[in-house]
């Protein structure tokens, strides 16, 4: 495999520009083989607890995050491949201010990680649902499915209004940006990837190039992601956070913000929320209700998937929304 | 990017997975059930890769033309982003640092956080007298409800050496819900024994102080008379 170019091939890109391209495929491999080789001698240097703890930390949010990835690519391959633009207008009503809640409620069903819903967003997009019903889909997905709900209810033993709350703040979340992504319509800056495969190949080959190219795409980001939240997992000390448990206003501030930068798993976000027992139940309700909507994993994912002009304005928005649509919850229900 | 070499990056993080999976060391980093999800998203992306991977191996035991290469690239090359190079990452961590499950470093750093111990689902039967094995989190939750049940009651617990400040140490145990990352430190602080090494496992005789660990936010004590170094078990998360 690595003796496939013994010369550069200079290739046209997607823009049209001739440029040289290295031999990508021979620089990977030697990489790879100095980094095999090297282990047993950089290995040791490595081994501080601060350095294998972000390891570890890191290795364990992209292994869990894989496998939902990959379901995630599989059904987004599917929409583009096997639905056509008939069912999904069937499904789906004309109208995008009704799609936008039916889109909401269809976030039950699917009960994966938020790393699922981003690809499969794209591809509704790209089928031609409108980008606000799509956006709706993947907020809501991994916040209000079963799978969450009943992780919160385990979390939360006793307290049958936290998985309430966390279900109609989420919700209304995702509803309330999906609407204000109606209205923006065409100024939302969505710049979606083109798919080149459409039309050239069989079905079988169309569903895996579409599925390989999707996970290659995002992965990359949830890669970056990971590195960024277990860098702040190992290295901010929770005492930092808790000590403005007490004041509400910087408590909720604080628990958003730390669910931004963690990103947590939907699925296991409220035994962390549970164990912080210094903070109010409304301020818990804030981080459950920002960590599915928006984190640093997310965000990069749909500057990758999206465009980062369009992540500029979507991720302060989504943030911002989640917050108040918790508080305001928080207020009525706990 | 040469789509032989997304599929070679995508042949890499599979390789991981497989690894993980087959030889338990997935323990190391998320919950047991995710072992056959692994192994599933792996072999999908196995066979993802391989097109392209045969193909450029094909493509090279032929003449290549630009021609090829030009057709590949149109076809699956559009708009790959440069962080699609960190692949390699997750791999390149697996074979250098090969970390291993997460032990007194995180538990120190999170030694002031509030451990909530829910009810277990299994609790262990005992009557007061004989010397009876019970699992770090029972220990803490019957501390949390009073401590009456472990009065007098001499008890084993297992786990891991973490230190506190006045050379104090603690018997140790992090929890996972879904993965590493939302790991919780559950300790029983030790009184008696000199201090083992960090992260030595250990089993520990002895009886519950009463009116230790009562609130959640300090760990319960015990009293120990026996500290034996024990091997790790295989499921290191509690």
């Amino acid at each position: 495999m690595t003796t496939t170019t013994t010369r550069s091939p200079s290739t046209t890109d997607a823009t049209g520009r001739r440029r040289p391209r290295p031999g990508q495929l021979e620089l990977v491999a030697v990489a790879l083989l100095v980094a095999l080789g090297s282990a047993p001698v950089v290995g040791p240097l490595l081994d501080r607890p601060e350095v294998v703890t972000w390891s570890t930390v890191f290795l364990a949010i992209v292994v869990q995050s894989t496998p939902f990835l990959v379901l995630g690519v599989l059904l987004s391959a599917a929409i583009s491949v096997l639905l056509s633009e008939r069912v999904l207008a069937r499904v789906v009503p004309k109208r995008p201010v009704l799609g936008v809640p039916v889109a909401g409620v269809a976030g039950l069903g699917l009960p994966g990680c938020e790393c699922a819903a981003v690809p499969i967003a794209g591809s509704l997009m790209r089928r031609g649902i409108a980008p606000a019903v799509a956006l709706t889909f993947l907020l809501a997905a991994p916040a209000v499915n079963p799978a969450v709900l009943v992780s919160t209810a385990v979390a939360f033993p006793g307290q049958p209004e936290m998985v309430l709350a966390r279900f109609i703040a989420s919700l209304t979340t995702a509803l309330v940006v999906g609407w204000w992504c109606l209205s923006r319509g065409s100024r939302l800056p969505i710049v979606l990837r083109a798919r080149s495969l459409q039309d050239e190949a069989g079905a079988r080959e169309r569903f895996v190039g579409t599925a390989r190219h999707d996970f290659v795409h995002a992965a990359g980001f949830l890669v970056l992601g990971a590195m960024l939240a277990a860098a702040v997992n190992t290295f901010v000390p929770r005492s930092i956070v808790d000590t403005v448990a007490g004041q509400a206003v910087l408590g909720v501030l604080t628990l958003a913000a730390f669910a931004f930068v963690v990103a947590l798993c939907s699925e296991s976000d409220a035994f962390v929320a549970a164990s912080l027992t210094a903070f109010s139940d409304t301020a818990k309700l804030v981080f459950l209700v920002v960590g599915p909507a928006m984190d640093v994993k997310l965000a990069a994912m749909e500057i990758g998937a999206f465009g980062s002009a369009f992540a500029r304005q979507f991720v302060p928005v989504v943030v911002g929304t989640a917050v108040l649509s918790a508080v305001a919850t928080g207020w009525w229900l706990l | 990017m040469r789509p032989a070499v997304q599929a070679l990056l995508l042949a890499l993080l599979a390789v991981v997975l497989v690894r993980l999976s087959v030889t338990g060391e997935h323990l190391r980093y998320v919950a047991d059930w995710m072992r056959w999800p692994l192994l599933a998203s792996a072999v999908l992306l196995l066979a993802a890769a391989a097109g392209p991977l045969v193909a450029a191996v094909r493509g090279g035991a032929h003449d290549r033309g630009d021609d090829h290469v030009h057709k590949h690239d149109h076809e699956h090359g559009h708009g790959v982003p440069l962080v699609t190079w960190l692949l390699v990452l997750p791999a390149l961590v697996a074979v250098v640092v090969d970390p291993p499950e997460l032990g007194s470093y995180l538990a120190e750093r999170r030694a002031g956080d509030t451990t909530m111990v829910a009810e277990p689902d299994e609790v262990t039967v005992l009557d007061g007298s004989q010397l009876a094995a019970v699992p770090l989190d029972e220990f803490i939750w019957r501390a949390q409800e009073g401590g009456a049940t472990l009065e007098g009651q001499p008890v084993t617990l297992t786990g891991f050496v973490s230190y506190g400040g006045d050379r104090s140490w603690f018997v140790t145990r992090m929890a996972i819900s879904c993965c590493a990352a939302d790991a919780a430190a559950y300790r029983v602080q030790v009184e008696g024994p000199e201090r083992p090494a960090r992260d030595q496992w250990v089993e520990v005789d002895g009886t519950y102080v009463v009116g230790s660990g009562t609130a959640a936010d300090t760990a319960p004590s015990i009293a120990v008379t026996e500290v034996r170094p024990v091997a790790a078990p295989e499921q290191t998360y509690g």
